[in-house]
């Protein structure tokens, strides 16, 4: 693996450090991606692995997220698709990181998330994937979702693991607007377990795999319901009719109804097909045309102001 | 092909839509259960002759789900060969029902067919059958849904209704139903709803206010302002770039009550009525029903009455009588404005902002209405619509014969 080394100490904790050769700060590359398979393989078939703790070996933070330019070329193949063959190829393709986030939430070990830094986009998608989540207690830490202002959609589970722990309504906010998610909102939310000082976060995450950490994610578990129910309940009608139309005002957006969609058409089934139906919806939306257009001027304003913008999911992004 | 005839209608009075409504303890099926007795006995009717009973209910959830026309009949204790089918269009169910009966009449499909509808809105409380209009963005978000008082606040703004106005137009559904009541020109077709015992529970409507003035409506609230700006006002001008800012002018006290009820018309064909002794009240010229724009929402009674209209040849002036349910003063007020209709021959005897609207229900008790007043004033042709949610208006065109 390039993006990932494993320690594993006398208790069987295998303590895995994501650190991208070459890159100031993490973000989500198609050799990221191969390399979660070959994590994942190994966490779970290796008897000597109790548990995983998952952390960042960059100062910068946990993970900006995907890699833009990698993806432009991903979207241009996408919209070439045509036949029944090439959209069920283009859709498990852009399912990839949701798919290999999902063999993580469901490899049989424990696997604990810290995140000392920003947590953007795919990179928080990733920590969400993780059973159990700690932060370190600063007040520049930086969590959120941008891709809905890039013209994306959170694709590899954010859609649907966000509501599931904050409820339909509270997530909303965070999709759509890309609102940056306050660490107590967050550990209110369920995002986080806790927060805590940054010194304390690997013994945090060894003590919950010790302490008998749960492999199973709560949605998971036979009868887990959405908190606050899903859009089929007063919430759903007064809340979320209202969120959906309220975001009118800005003009309709593929997006912003794409990610509309995924919640909805979403909560109300099993996760794995939750996961699918945002796979076919970030699929949509990455082939808009509308998508197109805003990647580029994104990228176009970011080269021409050199340096990244705070909290937007890219390469060589320094936050 | 066959005609239609209209037989018989009876109703049920209405009740407050609330826990403390008189109508509260009595079942949704109890309601359609006795007027259709009271159909069936008013007439001597055979309901072995009935060929379908067609009910309008638009939450048909809890005790409302299940077919409740199916089982209400047999709980009426028709013939058990006669079938029972629920249908929902919205706020115009009821008047959709009889449409429908008509046209198994029309088309010899049925001797007789029983029209009318149901809803106990304090037992089985709006948007309890959820629905993909409220919260699927598909429709939601794409297709910029906003709530009926939203369209209705549209309505007032683009056409200029004030405040006063509507206000006004309450004041006078109020005065007209006050007035219809004490001159017992509903007691044809009210029928008082007996509780468990057979003691009469209700025998008048209940939701009325006959002292309300201009004055004290004043003093209420808009309803919708808050859920305007809440975000609904958003999609109104996302469909409507140009609309400016939304006069919020609707509150409980100018829209339709929130009532318990229930409706049936006896509909059937000349052959039908002969052989069962009954003398037809009025012909049905024609049922039709129409989709219009579904922001706004409430604009189908103007389209459903011009297609009303050209499907029999008529012109508005060959109409003594029309009814447009009163969903919304707004509503009412624009339909009288863009058809220009003499506010004399429109809802004279009040409609649902004083007596309430119990949705499955209404259509089929305004058309017995109106048949009732045509009778009192020896008048001969009546139009009977509503708007309807998700955009679309229902009409009928009766003749007295």
């Amino acid at each position: 693996m390039d993006n990932f080394t494993i320690e594993i100490d006398g208790d069987g904790i295998a303590l895995v450090t994501f650190d991208v050769p070459g890159r100031s700060m993490n973000i989500i590359t198609s050799s990221v991606q191969r390399d979660l398979d070959e994590l994942v393989i190994r966490l779970s078939g290796d008897p000597a692995i109790r548990g995983a703790v998952l952390r960042s070996g960059k100062a910068s933070g946990f993970c900006a997220g995907a890699d833009l330019n990698e993806m432009l070329d991903d979207i241009e193949r996408w919209r070439a698709a045509r036949t029944q063959e090439e959209l069920r190829d283009g859709v498990a393709d852009a399912a990839g990181l949701s798919r290999r986030i999902r063999a993580l939430e469901t490899c049989g070990k424990p696997v604990a998330a810290v995140v000392d830094g920003l947590a953007l986009g795919g990179g928080l998608e990733l920590v969400l994937g993780c059973h159990y989540r700690i932060a370190a207690d600063k007040a520049d830490l930086h969590i959120a979702f941008p891709e809905a202002g890039i013209g994306l959609l959170p694709g590899a589970g954010g859609t649907q693991r966000l509501p599931r722990l904050a409820g339909l309504a509270a997530s909303v906010p965070y999709l759509l607007d890309c609102k940056p998610i306050a660490l107590a909102d967050a550990v209110a939310a369920g995002v986080f377990h806790a927060a805590l000082p940054a010194e304390r976060l690997l013994e945090a995450a060894r003590g919950w795999i010790l302490g008998g950490g749960n492999a199973v994610a709560p949605w998971d578990d036979k009868g887990f319901k959405v908190p606050g129910n899903g859009p089929h309940s007063p919430a759903g009608y007064n809340q979320f009719g209202l969120a959906m139309a309220a975001r009118l005002a800005d003009g309709k957006t593929p997006w912003t109804g794409n990610i509309l969609k995924c919640l909805y058409e979403g909560l109300q089934v099993p996760i794995d097909a939750g996961l699918r139906i945002e796979s076919r919806y970030f699929f949509n939306t990455a082939r808009s045309r509308e998508a197109a257009e805003h990647i580029a001027a994104f990228l176009a304003s970011r080269a021409s102001r050199a340096k990244p913008a705070a909290g937007v999911s890219a390469d060589k992004a320094t936050s | 092909m066959a005609e239609a005839y209209i037989y018989d209608a009876v109703r049920t009075p209405r009740g407050r839509g609330r826990p403390d409504g008189a109508l509260h303890e009595i079942t949704a099926l109890s309601l359609a259960v006795q007027t259709l007795q009271a159909l069936r006995d008013r007439n001597s009717l055979d309901t072995a002759q009935v060929d379908d009973v067609i009910l309008g209910c638009v939450m048909p959830v809890g005790e409302q789900g299940s077919d409740i026309a199916r089982i209400a009949a047999l709980v009426a204790g028709y013939s058990q060969d006669v079938p029972g089918l629920q249908i929902n269009r919205f706020c115009a169910s009821g008047l959709e029902a009889c449409n429908i009966a008509a046209a198994k009449v029309i088309a010899g499909e049925a001797r007789f067919a029983i029209g009318g509808g149901v809803e106990s809105m304090s037992r089985v409380p709006l948007a309890a059958d959820g629905g993909a209009m409220l919260v699927d963005p598909s429709f939601a978000y794409d297709h910029y849904y906003a709530p009926q008082g939203i369209g209705a606040d549209m309505i007032a703004t683009m056409d200029g209704f004030t405040r006063e106005d509507v206000d006004g137009y309450a004041v006078q559904s109020q005065r007209r139903a006050a007035k219809a009541w004490e001159e017992g020109r509903f007691s044809k077709s009210v029928i008082p709803v007996l509780d468990q015992s057979g003691v009469v529970r209700l025998a008048h409507d209940e939701h009325m206010r006959p002292g309300t003035d201009v004055q004290s409506l004043g003093a209420l609230k808009p309803a919708f302002a808050k859920m305007g700006e809440a975000g609904y006002d958003a999609a109104a001008h996302a469909r409507y770039p140009g609309l400016g800012p939304i006069n919020h002018v609707h509150h409980g006290g100018n829209s339709s009550g929130i009532v318990d009820g229930a409706s049936t018309v006896l509909i059937g064909s000349k052959e039908a009525g002969d052989a069962a002794g009954l003398k037809p009240r009025a012909r049905f010229r024609c049922g039709v029903s129409i989709g219009s724009e579904p922001t706004i929402m409430l604009t189908g009674p103007e389209f459903v009455t011009r297609k009303a209209l050209q499907r029999v040849g008529m012109a508005l002036s060959d109409i003594d009588l029309f009814e447009l349910n009163e969903a919304f003063a707004a509503v009412v007020l624009r339909y009288q404005h863009v058809l220009d209709i003499d506010p004399e021959k429109l809802n004279v005897n009040g409609g649902a902002i004083a007596m309430g609207h119990p949705l499955g229900a209404t259509g089929a008790m305004i058309l017995g209405t109106v048949l009732d007043e045509l009778e009192r004033t020896g008048k001969g042709t009546a139009l009977v619509n509503l708007c309807v949610g998700a955009g679309m208006g229902t009409a009928a065109i009766i003749e007295r014969v």
